[in-house]
């Protein structure tokens, strides 16, 4: 068994070779007791056919930002954001806005950007170096650790001195790192980073930790805000190559048309569907560079990267595959080959925003760094000629999700469905399938089912969504 | 002080109205959808670029290094031209059915010549109303700086840059043109 135990995601290879039916409409969702309120994101037995009500139910939403957020490790920045300790990067984790500073040690701590007398967000730029972060309504002052080092009139307002070890900003108690990636959880009973992270290490490595030489990012951030359930983002960066030639075609098209050998897009690749939810896909080795349209020298700067990687993370990695997209579950999604990491922060059921980065090897010359950032940024940035119709995409899928009928129709997670794992990369850990297939999808949503199953202790809270909406009394799992 | 170079006044005036016609014409090109006379507007050395704005402690975040930062826009005209290609092949589906836009241009500051190449840079803000299928309706607003090059085939853009007012962009793709 592997690091999630008995409780984990079930292997993936034991799908089950079933008779494949036609996936039709029937039975309606929910007639069998099983929807995503009682924590089952499929509705058929053979767990192929998803309910839309994952992306639309307000219930589901903020139940979400507990059973699924506050108890996955969830990605914050990368470490070359920082420099000095004060240096501060603002993000979010699910909802609640936090602020990730370098402390004096060189850690990290990660505070909840809200001041604890009236709620106001004590810091409000993006990034920055702070001696402490002050809020703007009555002055309460925090230090960089979020203790609470200063209240203004504290004589004449409270008499006595506040017990400044109970008012400190809220502190997210597990913060850890991985190659350069800054990592924070509110759970403190799931696995360490890197146990957690499992087998998607393997192929994050190629990305995070080529050549034994670490990354940098790119300095900026791209933000930008849409329509969709942020979960149609992570499912797709999981495990979908099949959108690719439909949905970016006018991209394709328009990259052919202005290069004289023509664009010769890959047609073999595979997709790993790994425990935890977590799905990488990519093709079969191909020479990337030269074909994507790379100067000579940039081809070259990367056959020599392609040689030490060779030496660092050995042949598999090197050389046998094209790695193209990926998702750590819930929300870190990644372009490897593009040297792209974004994650998805969720506005609702219905909209999301991107944080998006350009992530560079940090031996890479200028002149490299250069074209990766341009690659990366005008394909798949706000602007980017493939990026823009993915936008579309989430949206339209999203928009529908509850209308009284649409909300009967369960939507088709069956290809590859009781096909046979394949064996053509005997190296790559987790179960791999061809370049078409949802295994990966039904993975992502297999985790969120199990997730979705136990109730947050926090959520008696809130009595609409206690146990008389659906949720099912169980023991929270410590996986 | 009246009317010392009275010729040099009129120049700057008849500049000022050329500039703005210029404007106000790539204006209508670009809601027309006219994109290869669009194109034309700009030399083949063109760089288009809008940066990427943040909130910093110090205002706006102006002190990246512009070739090794994220930007929004960062294009050569080879690439704007993919950008148009792309618009056309009828399957660019954030632009398909395409938006419909208003683009106004005002604020026109149009500044001096550089003594050596003749350029010169005009300023201008810029309200671009976007709005598309039911009820998606976006607006952007920001400045452009555009350095102007005079060629044998008439005046032409050689540099744009553009100040897009929005630290996190507000709308699912920065599909249109700026």
């Amino acid at each position: 068994m592997g690091p999630y135990g008995e409780g984990g995601v079930r292997p993936y290879s034991e799908g089950g070779v079933g008779p494949h039916g036609g996936g039709g409409v029937g039975p309606w969702p929910g007639g069998d007791g099983r929807t995503p309120r009682h924590g089952d994101a499929f509705i058929d037995e053979e767990r192929t056919l998803v309910d839309r009500a994952v992306f639309s139910d307000p219930l589901l939403y903020r139940r979400e930002l507990g059973r699924v957020f506050a108890r996955s490790w969830l990605f914050l920045a990368h470490e070359s954001q920082f420099e000095r300790p004060g240096d501060f990067f603002s993000t979010f984790m699910g909802a609640d806005p936090v602020i990730v500073t370098r402390q004096r040690d060189g850690g990290y701590r990660v505070l909840v950007n809200s001041c604890r007398h009236r709620g106001m967000r004590v810091c409000r730029h993006d990034f920055g170096n702070a001696r402490a972060f002050t809020c703007p309504y009555h002055g309460w002052s925090y230090g960089i650790d979020g203790s609470l080092i200063a209240v203004p009139e504290e004589k004449a307002a409270y008499g006595t001195p506040l017990d400044r070890s109970a008012w400190s900003l809220a502190a997210v108690p597990r913060v850890e790192t991985y190659k350069g990636l800054v990592f924070g959880t509110w759970d403190t009973e799931i696995p360490p980073l890197r146990e957690y992270l499992g087998d998607m290490a393997y192929y994050l490595d190629v990305l995070l930790d080529p050549d034994g030489k670490g990354t940098v990012a790119a300095p900026g951030v791209h933000r930008w805000r849409m329509r969709g359930n942020w979960k149609l983002a992570a499912e797709q960066f999981a495990g979908d190559s099949y959108h690719v030639l439909s949905t970016h075609l006018s991209a394709i098209i328009a990259e052919a048309s202005l290069r004289d050998d023509g664009l010769n897009v890959p047609t073999t690749g595979f997709q790993v569907a790994m425990r935890g939810g977590h799905g990488l896909g990519g093709f079969d080795a191909f020479d990337y560079w030269h074909t994507a349209g790379f100067s000579e020298e940039v081809c070259e700067w990367m056959a020599g990267l392609a040689d030490r990687t060779e030496r660092h993370l050995g042949k598999a990695r090197a050389r046998n595959a094209v790695l193209i997209h990926g998702n750590v579950f819930p929300n870190l999604s990644m372009l490897p080959i593009r040297a792209n990491l974004r994650v998805w922060h969720p506005k609702g059921p219905d909209a999301l925003e991107v944080h998006s980065w350009s992530i560079v090897p940090a031996e890479a010359p200028p002149f490299v760094r250069r074209a990766l950032l341009l690659d990366y940024g005008r394909h798949f940035g706000p602007s980017g000629t493939w990026e823009q119709d993915d936008s579309e995409q989430w949206h339209y899928s999203t928009a529908d999700s509850d209308g009284f009928i649409t909300r009967g129709l369960p939507l088709h997670y069956r290809m590859g469905y009781g096909r046979p794992s394949r064996t053509s990369y005997p190296e790559f850990p987790g179960s791999i399938d061809g370049l078409f297939s949802e295994a990966n999808q039904r993975g992502f949503y297999e985790r969120w089912s199990e997730l979705m199953a136990v109730p947050h202790p926090a959520e008696t809270r809130d009595e609409s969504s206690g146990a008389d909406d659906g949720a099912v009394p169980a023991p929270v799992r410590t996986t | 002080m009246t009317a010392l170079y009275p010729e040099t006044a009129l120049d700057r005036l008849l500049v000022q109205h050329e500039i703005e016609q210029f404007l106000y014409r790539e204006a209508d090109l670009l809601e027309r959808r006219e994109y290869d006379a669009w194109l034309d507007l700009f030399t083949d050395d063109l760089h288009y670029y809008m940066p990427v704005r943040s909130n910093g402690q110090a205002g706006d975040d102006e002190t990246l290094d512009e070739e090794l930062a994220l930007a929004l826009f960062d294009d050569d005209k080879r690439f704007l031209l993919e950008r148009v290609r792309k618009l056309r092949t009828g399957s660019a589906w954030a632009e398909e059915p395409p938006s419909r836009t208003v683009r106004m241009v005002t604020n026109v500051m149009v500044g001096e010549p550089d003594p050596r190449t003749g350029e010169f840079t005009v300023s201008s803000r810029f309200l671009l109303s976007r709005n598309r299928l039911q009820d998606e309706d976006e607006a952007y607003a920001g400045s452009r700086f555009d350095r102007f090059r005079r060629t044998d085939r008439g005046l032409r853009i050689c540099d744009r840059r553009i100040m897009l007012n929005q630290a996190v962009v507000l709308s699912k793709n920065l599909g249109v043109l700026f």
